[in-house]
């Protein structure tokens, strides 16, 4: 376990400077730069020259990567070529947002796609079954920040009863108001969980079902409550924590389209400026921040997984 | 009482031979049983219906918008801006002015073709290898999983953020940006079902008689995922389509005035104010699609398997 641990660490490492190496190279083919704003005829060429220099931009290739790597390992991502801030600190200041938003839609997710999925399989054929199955193909053809903003309209703009956007009301700021307006944000970031999980699920507690433990289980004249929880929920539920990883991954994505379309001061949103205005070392270090928070999920999911599990051994 | 014997006898003899023409039925190719599961299987048929009548209209929209409609699709008219539907504009006109049913359609090929285009991308991509990696396994293994893995760990849409800044996105490159984010989990599909393809017994047939690599790989490991692959292209055109919207709304896809069903979506916070059809045409198209994709996707998954019968 200690040892798993520890490769798996040593190997995220890796994984993380190989997507340094891609993040790096593509700021380095983008178009435009730290010296694009001074594409001014007022600015000669040997001004940009010289601001090449002071940035290290006249360097070879492999001595910039050191340098930014190096930079990066000391916590520093460069400033940003818009603001000229630290990049670190526009994002620190994001990141609560997001993780507020991530969290609530992930506990929603959750805490709605399994019982959804385990009622499905349990009333297999039913009307609520077919129900939920033409709901998941149907959710799935949707864009869900298009299905975000016909409920905009709906809750918003039709039937007043929630914000349109934004994460608190200008003055308020209380914590019953930011719930408010968290309803509607959460609930669709969520929507994605709901269909995954309880398709998952459903698929899962069938496979279970026909388990012979389970037979072995009802033969022994156990209670079907009994065989439902001690039996089919625990072994169905197990693979669910490695999709604690991948779900993290999927917030992290999906928040841009959720944060922009509602307009939810978080990071990905800011992101989307970044892209508006060329700020590629504030890209990157979006870029580097959020892989690293994917695989220390995945790294966490595996983890767990072995722990809840006692039939998987890491090796 | 003899002659009704010899009659009886008789019916049972051509109710036996009757029985043996029935059971006798032409040989049939593999293609041909599949159309054959696939014809009985209403649903996929109607999602294919809907599919085909989708991209005609996409396809034949110049036509359509000159003939029928007489809508020019970027004709600005800001005397008519957020104009509901009415007799002339059946969907209504956006802001401004333009002729929202006209767009649509014409945002339908950009759209599809789109799809298409990452689909072949991404197929082309992960099938060779999934296929390469899996058929020899060992180095060229562990190379590509080493790349699949650093890329999955990537979240997929700052890695398209930053792609498209590369990459100023027309049609055609943002369809190479989303394919080639997209090809990992065909390349690990494939590579699983070559692994258990490649120990069965024809391959071992094959390679006895002298058979070399390219040609097993081609003529025995091919099509046997032929099916799954065929699956997996269409999912993936829906994928790309949702993708491409996703990336055109936020403004960093297919950049206006080329209308795709994503970029009619850009200023669509002002529609929630000004007029839900703006909204709702182009977001349907994509639901309809899509919809009509993973419906006949699954009918045709069922009607390739030779071991589902119905």
């Amino acid at each position: 376990m200690k040892r798993y641990v520890i490769r798996r660490a040593i190997q995220s490492v890796f994984l993380l400077l190989a997507i340094t190496v891609i993040g790096f190279t593509l700021m380095h083919i983008a178009p435009g730069g730290p010296v694009q704003f001074y594409e001014d005829p007022r600015v000669t060429p040997e001004r940009i020259k010289q601001l090449e220099r002071a940035l290290g931009l006249d360097q070879p290739l492999p001595v910039q990567y050191a340098r930014w790597l190096w930079g990066i390992v000391r916590g520093d991502f460069g400033r940003s070529y818009v603001s000229r801030r630290p990049v670190l600190d526009m994002i620190a200041e994001r990141l609560p947002a997001t993780v507020m938003l991530s969290g609530a839609s992930l506990i929603l997710g959750f805490l709605g796609g399994i019982p959804l999925g385990v009622y499905a399989a349990i009333k297999r054929g039913t009307l609520f079954d077919t129900l939920v199955r033409i709901t998941t193909v149907a959710g799935n053809a949707i864009p869900h920040w298009w299905l975000a903003l016909i409920m905009i309209i709906f809750f918003s703009s039709t039937l007043r009863i929630l914000p349109a956007g934004g994460m608190y009301t200008l003055g308020n700021g209380s914590i019953p108001d930011r719930l408010w307006h968290l309803i509607l944000p959460a609930s669709l970031s969520a929507f994605g969980a709901w269909l995954t999980l309880s398709q998952f699920l459903r698929s899962q507690v069938l496979e279970v079902l026909r388990a012979d433990y389970v037979t072995t289980a009802r033969s022994k004249g156990l209670h079907e409550r009994v065989v439902m929880t001690r039996h089919v929920l625990r072994n169905a539920l197990l693979p669910v924590v490695t999709m604690m990883g991948g779900a993290l991954a999927g917030l992290v994505s999906g928040a841009v389209l959720f944060e922009y379309v509602f307009s939810w001061p978080g990071m990905g949103r800011l992101a989307v400026e970044a892209v508006y205005k060329r700020d590629y070392p504030l890209l990157m270090a979006l870029l580097i921040i959020s892989s690293a928070l994917v695989i220390l999920g995945n790294l966490l999911a595996d983890i767990a997984y072995s722990i809840v599990d006692p039939r998987v051994k890491l090796k | 009482m003899e002659a009704s014997r010899a009659s009886t006898s008789l019916d049972q003899l051509r109710q036996a031979s009757a029985l043996t023409q029935e059971l006798r039925r032409p040989a049939q190719t593999y293609l041909q049983a599949s159309w054959a599961k696939l014809r009985r299987d209403w649903v996929a048929l109607g999602a294919l219906g809907i599919l085909i009548v989708i991209a005609v209209l996409s396809f034949a929209s110049p036509w359509i918008n000159a003939q029928v409609l007489r809508q020019d699709p970027n004709a600005i008219d800001l005397d008519l801006i957020f104009a509901p539907p009415n007799a002339v504009h059946w969907m209504g006109t956006d802001e401004l002015g333009r002729d929202v049913l006209a767009r649509v359609l014409v945002a339908g090929s950009v759209s599809l073709s789109i799809g298409l285009a990452v689909s072949v991308i991404s197929m082309t991509v992960g099938v060779l290898i999934g296929l390469v990696s899996g058929f020899f396994g060992g180095l060229v293994d562990d190379i590509s999983n080493a790349v699949i893995q650093t890329l999955l760990n990537i979240p997929l849409i700052f890695l398209l953020l930053i792609l498209s800044l590369v990459f100023r996105p027309s049609p055609f490159a943002l369809a190479f940006i989303i394919g080639i984010t997209g090809w990992m989990g065909t390349a690990r599909l494939v590579r699983g079902e070559v692994f258990s393809i490649r120990e069965r017994d024809y391959v071992m047939a094959a390679r006895m008689v002298g058979a070399t690599n390219w040609r097993i790989m081609t003529r025995h490991v091919l099509p046997n995922i032929g099916s799954l692959v065929i699956v997996v292209a269409a999912f993936a055109v829906a994928g790309a389509i949702l993708a491409e919207s996703g990336l055109s709304f936020l403004g960093v896809g297919v950049q206006p005035p080329t209308a795709t069903w994503g970029n009619m979506l850009i200023n669509s916070r002002e529609y929630v104010k000004n007029g839900w059809w703006l909204l709702a045409a182009p977001g349907t198209m994509i639901f309809l699609t899509n919809l009509g994709i993973f419906l006949f996707a699954n009918g045709l998954r069922d009607a390739l398997d030779p071991w589902v019968s119905d």
